[in-house]
């Protein structure tokens, strides 16, 4: 049971952490890569103030304070970069990130870490941890299936295909990217507290390149803007790579054969796909 | 507003892209309820001009102001707000959406639902009729539920006037509604302006090469040659205008 209750809270993680990219990258055509930066940021903002005596429910308040914060740089960022700037900006913020938690020991760790991170007594069992990262998955994939139904989720579909059009209807191009930022770092934050409750340690391979791939292969792979998309594919891609468990590999290897199986699954997608995601010239 | 006031007024305004001046004091006075046509040679700065008015292009220098307020330091968004409504020369729908969500685009921002609108069965049924409706009058009521890019180009018109016709505001900029248009369907798009004129009550600055529908359709038509005024009058006054007739045929009949 241990192994599926692993799988159901790997899952929920990603589904939690890819409904932000899923939002940004398919649905707007925003290549926000900082992603794996606000989960990383939050979950050892979350671990240092319960490591300094402070609450549950403040670690949390100043854990998704601190990244509300940080997503206001990313969002000036995008106000004031074009898009491919922008994009290469948020790609850089995830190594300049890992280069603050490596050498920043006397907070972060360093490259050893954080050990013993504890769990609230109520999700103190993995079943129980499971169950809830399930049920936080679920609404969060709700959250973004009402934002897709509503005026913003349309706005920012419309955004895709043209920001010119979209402000001529009275709507902010600038407020709705800079929206859809802030609630994809929203989700990457949660998605961070609740994968450090299940893995109780914390180091500067929590996140970086290998989660941002992870999660844009996600986003990818889903390629409509729609939830039960976005659902299916996360479980592929979480799933997939336990194939090469029966390979009987050691874990490191299966670790890079996961990556390139990833990396080929999205160099075919965005060979076939790639008109409907990348950005488009569009002229008014 | 008074029918005798200026609804739009612009003052010597100019536009730079890099050095090259597009616009050169341009002055224009639109009371409301009229049909201004705009008309001249590719790059004379027609569509740059409705930019302008719309806030997508900055000014290098003059004025603008809409029923009365200076809208100069607008973005293009608050100038919608204000209610200048616009379509584009290269078909301003989303494609990638389908019709009807085209349509709802408009109608959600003029009736002002609250934004959980679509989970409520009596504001569903009600945006059903209007989406309904609005699709009758430009026959596309059978493609509803179809991505609006699977539309002809006549087609993908007609829906851009049916959403601007849900438009809550005064002035509607109309960038070239005949390009790409089959002539079959040009009659039913100029019935359509006609009623967004009349029975909708909107002021239309409208861009066209096709002056037969365009002098069907306007009380009075600026004619712009290389970014200035050159001349402003009835379509039966520009019609006399010689260097207007070189523009057009190539040469001019004394």
């Amino acid at each position: 049971m241990g192994y599926l209750f692993t799988q159901l809270a790997r899952y929920s993680e990603a589904a939690i952490m890819s409904a932000g990219a899923h939002l940004a990258v398919v649905v707007t055509n925003i290549f926000f890569l900082g992603i794996p930066v606000m989960s990383t940021l939050a979950a050892y903002a979350l671990v240092i103030a319960q490591n300094q005596g402070i609450s549950l429910i403040w670690s949390i308040s100043i854990a998704l304070g601190l990244v509300l914060e940080a997503s206001l740089v990313f969002v000036l960022a995008y106000l004031k970069l074009s898009a491919d700037s922008f994009t290469v900006f948020t790609l850089a913020s995830v190594l300049a990130f890992d280069a603050v938690l490596k050498s920043w020991d006397s907070v972060t760790g360093g490259v050893l870490g954080i050990a013993g991170v504890t769990r609230p007594e109520f999700i103190a069992t993995l079943a129980r941890l499971a169950w809830f990262q399930f049920g936080l998955s679920l609404f969060v994939l709700l959250v973004e299936y009402i934002i897709l139904k509503t005026w913003f989720g349309r706005a920012l579909l419309a955004m895709k295909e043209n920001k010119y059009i979209v402000e001529s209807f009275g709507l902010s191009a600038s407020r709705l990217g800079a929206a859809v930022i802030i609630i994809s770092s929203f989700f990457a934050a949660l998605a961070g507290i609740v994968t450090v409750w299940r893995i109780q340690f914390l180091d500067p391979s929590f996140g970086g390149l290998v989660l941002l791939i992870q999660v844009m292969t996600i986003a990818v792979v889903a390629a409509k803007p729609k939830v039960r998309w976005l659902a299916a594919s996360t479980l592929i891609i979480v799933l997939l790579p336990e194939i090469l468990r029966l390979l009987s590999l050691p874990p490191t290897i299966i670790g890079h054969l996961r990556n390139l199986l990833y990396a080929l699954i999205l160099l075919v997608i965005i060979r076939n796909i790639s008109s409907n995601l990348l950005p488009q010239k569009r002229f008014i | 507003m008074n029918k005798n006031e200026n609804l739009i007024s612009l003052e010597n305004i100019n536009v730079k892209f890099g050095k090259q001046m597009i616009l050169r004091d341009v002055s224009l006075n639109v009371k409301e309820g009229e049909i201004i046509g705009l008309i001249g040679p590719n790059g004379c700065g027609k569509t740059t001009l409705l930019n302008a008015i719309s806030g997508f292009v900055p000014l290098e220098s003059g004025t603008i102001s809409f029923a009365g307020r200076d809208i100069m330091n607008l973005p293009p968004y608050q100038r919608a707000i204000l209610g200048i409504g616009r379509s584009f020369q290269h078909a301003g729908i989303f494609k990638e959406l389908s019709v009807a969500d085209n349509i709802i685009m408009g109608a959600e921002r003029a009736e002002k639902y609250p934004w959980w609108w679509m989970f409520v069965p009596r504001y569903r049924q009600k945006m059903e009729r209007i989406i309904d409706n609005a699709l009758t009058e430009v026959g596309l009521l059978a493609h509803k539920q179809s991505l609006a890019g699977i539309l002809s180009g006549g087609q993908i018109r007609l829906l851009e006037l049916a959403r601007l016709k849900l438009f809550n505001g005064k002035l509607l900029l109309i960038d070239e509604p005949t390009a790409g248009v089959a002539p079959a369907l040009r009659e039913q798009l100029a019935q359509v302006i006609k009623n967004l004129n009349q029975q909708h009550g909107f002021t239309i600055i409208i861009v066209e090469h096709d002056l037969k529908f365009l002098f069907n359709l306007v009380n009075r038509v600026v004619v712009l040659v290389d970014g200035q005024k050159h001349i402003e009058g009835s379509p039966e006054e520009i019609q006399k205008d010689k260097r207007l007739q070189e523009i057009y045929f190539g040469t001019s009949s004394h």
